[in-house]
């Protein structure tokens, strides 16, 4: 099921690797994980639930979750999805037992000692990185746990919205590149490296680990920026644990960065823009969207995406949503129904589809907990998504020196993540030594960002930043009277 | 919000809410306060670990005479808590531990507790993963019938039992104030309005001090940093909770195969001071590895802190002031105030009710400080 | 009728539409009618045919302006941009195609309206390979508001 021809992506597979799956052999392209190999030769099923026996596939696709552990080389709990795969590796599902030794080596343990950390690469991180570059004379280093930098931005095959000044028109992949190029001229960059907590120890400090290589990092840093992205959501609906079931992100991920199809025909829960995108990109991969559900009475994301796979036949169904997975040990259907204004299903309106595949993007919840670990007071502000962290219009946390920036403040699009970062990196930078035109700086990033905020679909971020700012105020006056 | 109490509790920990259950039974209007939610405080954080091996038999008794509640308790309280004994075993690393162990080991034996020296061969049979070399263990004690329970399925089993006989609780209402007339407790002041009472007690944990200072009294209990860490989940290998007084580690492993444990940390300091801490993680993940080596490489879920409301001489503060009447003192609990809370529930409720106690209280009370005092020697953590 | 947010097609009532001697000319038909935070077809366009005074705005073409380049067509990321021109009782339609496979010139390909539908053939008389690949089509006149995607049998 890899993609063979793709419209936008060249896909360079790297030379044979062989491996084996329970006990059979197998081959997979060096550049696979071993999710993406294992998928690329039909293999959906990655385990069972220890106690129901419920066969468990990948979900998230990008190590957030749990559902694609297995037991490689003989240690158990292993992320398939993130894990490279390697020449002779023994992949084994249903396995549970402890090996008969350790297979543990003594980390090397590695100390740096920065101005700014930027944990995140993704478009905020790596804004933030280069416009700290360019306006000061600052070690600045960048920590991201993927295998390159680019953050949600290297799954993005279409042509981004937002400003001319921030890339638009570009495709997110091109984005990506650029980004990385100039980045790397003004930062040290970690990859593959996990920030695992943060601790104040007179200072702030970063651990940080790579597992791979068997490193352990302890970062002293005058200034944290977290640029952390966000999680997928997830949906209540009978069997959404069949293998079959992902998020939109795990799917991309898997099409567009390794080349392998999540299946040949699949529906999309949720038509905001992650959806609409989504179903654009898996046309452009040859694989089939039979139909798209909205559980609003409108289309969330941009007319325009609605426009594009509407012109390739795609329904849209508004007011719908997903009743149940059909399948046994993977997905074989799924049966959506009308909503009424209760948001009860409406009985007599079931439809059943056929379909390998169903995608869940119903949104992202901000991951803002390494940011909180710092110190950063936190609450729930559904506009932002979900518990954001609470800072000013410097992006500054309740948390002295600890800044915040893009989806991980609050789910927004790139344009905004960039110029976020920015404001964050021109901030931490000038309170580590003051810049000239400081004030200037920062007026036009200002602009910028609320010019984004403008229109219809800026309402929800420009709600979300009143009340991140407000409960942020709050607070401060809060610890000072308290 | 209720004008009028029996007994307000100041603190839904387990300590609150077997207290008000308790007292519940026994037909009081009972309430319970708290500035967040049921466990949200030590409890919730704990390891939950029950224990009979003490060195002193006052605190064996209390806590065997928990034990015997707690065997009962899901059936008595009718919702799970989670409740299982797979034994304490605890390491003796050298011939001055074998001394001590001896000594604790006959006197719990005097009160029927089935305790015994096992040797480096039955440790390994008792916690197959366990190394005796990097324990530096020669032996250890052992008692089957110590065990663990559902932290928050307990503290919540002994709410909902006490709502049933008609308790309330108010959650996420801080108490603000008590008001003390002619030496006797009268109000509790709380955010969201007061309550007319002649019981109030203080089961705050890690705040009782805070508590305390409202109603006028001076109590030396201060607030320490504990951190605690949990695995991811391991195929089911071993019941027992391991514990070292020596280097402070204890850990066990949960129902659904997390192991669970904590180490004193080497930035633990006296405060409110909610951070955890690297230091600890690495510490205690390599002492894991030391005790156990099959874990090392095995992931850590999470760490997280909670606070020990320590007292000169670790022993909890228990039973009514001496110059406030009304006010009961229900802190102190150091580490052990999860695997005693049963029966010190039971005897505070015999106390404000003016039942005839099943153990005497009296070394317990807070005048004791007066007098300079001894310390548990059997404490971890 | 139902909204273009439910449906996700536009009623073609609601575009602004060009006088027939413009449509002769060949000028950029815009189907970006939501106020979205969005500029590069502006900041492309070399006759600043474009306005928009607001990052927001939707685009309003100029049609004394447009020269129909076709430029906005490629860079537009909603693929909102349409070039139509009107000729010999055919239309000439420049549109995005972003799928395979690829048609060459001269090919016989399907037309499609803004559901997919097939409506009648069209045939391929350019195609300019770009950030978007655009291809101009001919098709029946009366099927130049009609028409707005292409399906390519191979
Ligand atoms: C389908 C889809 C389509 C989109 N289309 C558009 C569009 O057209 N226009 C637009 O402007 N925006 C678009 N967006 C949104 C845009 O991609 C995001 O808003 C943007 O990527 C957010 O950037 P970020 O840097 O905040 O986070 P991310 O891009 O998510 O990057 C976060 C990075 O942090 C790393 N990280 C997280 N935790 C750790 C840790 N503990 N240790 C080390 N590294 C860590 C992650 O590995 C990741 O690389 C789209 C998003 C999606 C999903
Ligand atoms: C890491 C760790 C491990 C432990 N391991 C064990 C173990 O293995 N076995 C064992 O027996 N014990 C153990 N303990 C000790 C045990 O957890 C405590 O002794 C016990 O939970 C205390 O319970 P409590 O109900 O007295 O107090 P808490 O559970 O601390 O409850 C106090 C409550 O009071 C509330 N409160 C405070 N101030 C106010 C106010 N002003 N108004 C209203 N409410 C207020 C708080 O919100 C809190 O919910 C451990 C403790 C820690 C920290
Ligand atoms: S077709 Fe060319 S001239 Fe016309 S609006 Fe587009 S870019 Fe401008
Ligand atoms: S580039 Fe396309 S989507 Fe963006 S404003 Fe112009 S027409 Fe609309």
């Amino acid at each position: 099921m890899r993609v063979e021809q793709h419209p936008i992506l060249k896909f360079s597979h790297g030379g044979m690797i062989k491996f084996y799956f329970n006990g059979i052999e197998m081959y997979g392209f060096e550049g696979d994980t071993i999710a993406t190999a294992l998928y690329a030769n039909g293999i959906k099923v990655f385990g069972h639930s220890a106690k129901k026996k419920r066969p468990r596939g990948f979900f998230c696709g990008i190590g957030k979750c749990s559902s694609c552990m297995m037991r490689v080389n003989g240690v158990p709990n292993i992320r398939t999805c993130i894990t490279p795969l390697q020449e002779g590796m023994i992949v084994e599902s249903d396995k549970y037992d402890l090996p008969e030794t350790a297979p543990y080596r003594k980390p090397e343990r590695k100390t740096m000692d920065v101005d700014i950390a930027i944990v995140g690469g993704g478009p905020a991180g790596m804004a933030a990185a280069i416009e700290a570059g360019k306006h000061g004379d600052v070690s600045v280093l960048i920590i991201d746990e993927q295998p390159r930098l680019g953050g949600q931005l290297i799954k993005q095959t279409h042509k981004f919205f937002g400003s001319s000044m921030e890339g638009a028109g570009k495709r997110g992949i091109e984005i990506a590149s650029e980004m990385e190029e100039e980045a790397r001229k003004y930062a040290d960059i970690l990859l593959e490296t996990s920030v695992i907590g943060y601790y104040n120890r007179g200072h702030h400090f970063l651990a940080a680990v790579n597992k791979l290589k068997g490193i352990v990092y302890e970062i002293k840093a005058k200034k944290i920026i977290f640029a952390t992205g966000a999680q997928e959501n997830y949906l209540v609906f009978e069997n959404n644990d069949l293998p079959g079931v992902y998020g939109a992100g795990g799917i991309q991920t898997i099409m567009n960065v390794y080349g392998v199809k999540p299946g040949k025909a699949g529906i999309i829960v949720g038509a905001g823009n992650v959806g609409l995108i989504l179903a654009y990109q898996l046309l452009q991969a040859g694989v089939k969207v039979k139909a798209i559900v909205e559980a609003m009475p409108r289309i969330g994301g941009y007319f325009v995406h609605a426009a594009k796979v509407r012109r390739h036949g795609v329904p849209i169904y508004t007011k719908h949503s997903i009743m149940e997975a059909v399948g046994k040990e993977s997905v074989e259907g799924a049966i959506i129904a009308q909503l009424d204004e209760k948001w009860n299903f409406v009985l007599g309106t079931e439809k059943k589809i056929d379909c390998d595949f169903i995608a869940i993007a119903i949104g992202l919840t901000p991951s803002a907990r390494l940011a909180q670990m710092a110190g950063a007071k936190v609450k729930f502000i559904r506009e932002a998504g979900g518990w954001v962290a609470l800072h000013n219009e410097f992006m500054e946390t309740t948390a002295n020196g600890i800044y915040i920036a893009g989806d991980a403040a609050n789910i927004e699009e790139a344009s905004a993540a960039m110029v976020e970062g920015k404001i964050a990196a021109v901030h931490a930078l000038n309170s580590i030594s003051p810049l000239t035109n400081f004030e200037a700086i920062v007026e036009e990033l200002r602009n910028e960002i609320s010019s984004l905020r403008k229109g219809k679909f800026g309402e929800k971020a420009r709600l979300a930043k009143e009340r991140i700012y407000e409960g942020y105020y709050e607070e401060l006056r809060g610890n000072r009277s308290g | 919000m209720k004008s009028e109490a029996d007994v307000v509790i100041v603190g839904a920990g387990i300590n609150g809410c077997a207290l008000a259950y308790e007292l519940s039974k026994r037909g009081k209007d009972v309430v319970v306060v708290d500035r967040r939610h049921i466990a949200a405080g030590a409890t919730g954080r704990c390891g939950a670990g029950i224990r009979q091996q003490w060195s002193t038999k006052e605190n064996a008794l209390l806590a065997k005479k928990s034990v015997e509640i707690f065997e009962g308790l899901e059936e008595e309280l009718g919702h799970p808590i989670g409740f299982r004994q797979g034994g304490y075993l605890i390491a003796i690393h050298d011939e001055e531990d074998m001394k001590q162990a001896r000594k604790n080991v006959e006197m719990q034996k005097s009160i029927g507790l089935p305790v015994r020296i096992i040797d480096r061969e039955e440790i390994k049979e008792i916690v197959p993963i366990l190394d005796p070399d990097g324990m530096k263990a020669i032996a250890a004690t052992f008692c089957p019938t110590d065990g663990h329970a559902d932290p928050f399925k307990t503290a919540n089993a002994y709410a909902l039992a006490a709502i049933r006989n008609g308790a309330t609780f108010y959650k996420f209402t801080e108490v603000r104030g008590i008001k003390v007339e002619n030496r006797e407790v009268r109000e509790v002041i709380t955010d969201k309005g007061s309550i007319k009472t002649k019981f109030v007690v203080d089961a705050a944990g890690a705040w009782s001090s805070r508590i305390a200072e409202m109603a006028g009294i001076k109590i030396p209990n201060k607030p320490v940093r504990k951190e605690a860490l949990v695995t991811e989940p391991l195929p089911r290998i071993f019941d027992a909770m391991v514990i070292s007084f020596r280097h402070g580690i204890y850990f066990s492993q949960m129902a659904r195969g997390e192991i669970l444990g904590g180490i004193p940390s080497p930035e633990e300091k006296i405060g409110y001071h909610f951070e955890p801490t690297w230091s600890f993680l690495k510490k205690m993940a390599y002492m894991l590895g030391r005790y156990a080596p099959i874990l090392k490489g095995t992931n850590i879920l999470r760490q997280w802190t909670g606070f020990y409301d320590v007292t000169p001489d670790a022993l909890p503060v228990l039973g009514e002031d001496k110059n406030v009447r009304g006010f009961i003192h229900c802190h102190g609990f150091s580490g052990h105030g999860f695997m005693i809370a049963p029966m010190t529930a039971r005897l505070l409720a015999q106390l404000i009710t003016g039942e005839k106690l099943d153990l005497p209280i009296e070394r317990l009370s807070l005048e004791r400080f007066e007098k300079g005092t001894v310390k548990e020697k059997s404490v971890v953590g | 009728m139902r909204s273009y947010e439910e449906t996700g097609v536009v009623d073609i009532g609601m575009l602004k539409m060009p006088a027939e001697e413009q449509l002769r000319k060949g000028v950029a038909i815009t189907e970006c009618i939501q106020p979205i935070p969005c500029n590069p077809c502006k900041e492309v366009c070399p006759t600043d045919a474009i306005k928009m005074d607001d990052i927001n705005d939707p685009p309003d073409i100029d049609y004394e302006k447009c020269i129909g380049c076709s430029l906005c067509v490629e860079v537009c990321p909603g693929l909102a941009m349409f070039v139509v021109r009107k000729r010999k009782g055919k239309a000439q339609i420049t549109l995005p195609y972003e799928m395979l496979p690829m048609p060459e010139r001269g090919d016989i390909v399907k037309a499609l309206d803004r559901e997919g539908n097939v409506v009648g053939d069209a045939k391929v008389i350019a195609i300019k390979h770009g950030r978007t690949n655009i291809i101009t089509i001919e098709v029946d006149e009366e099927l130049a508001m009609v028409v707005r995607n292409i399906r390519v049998e191979k």
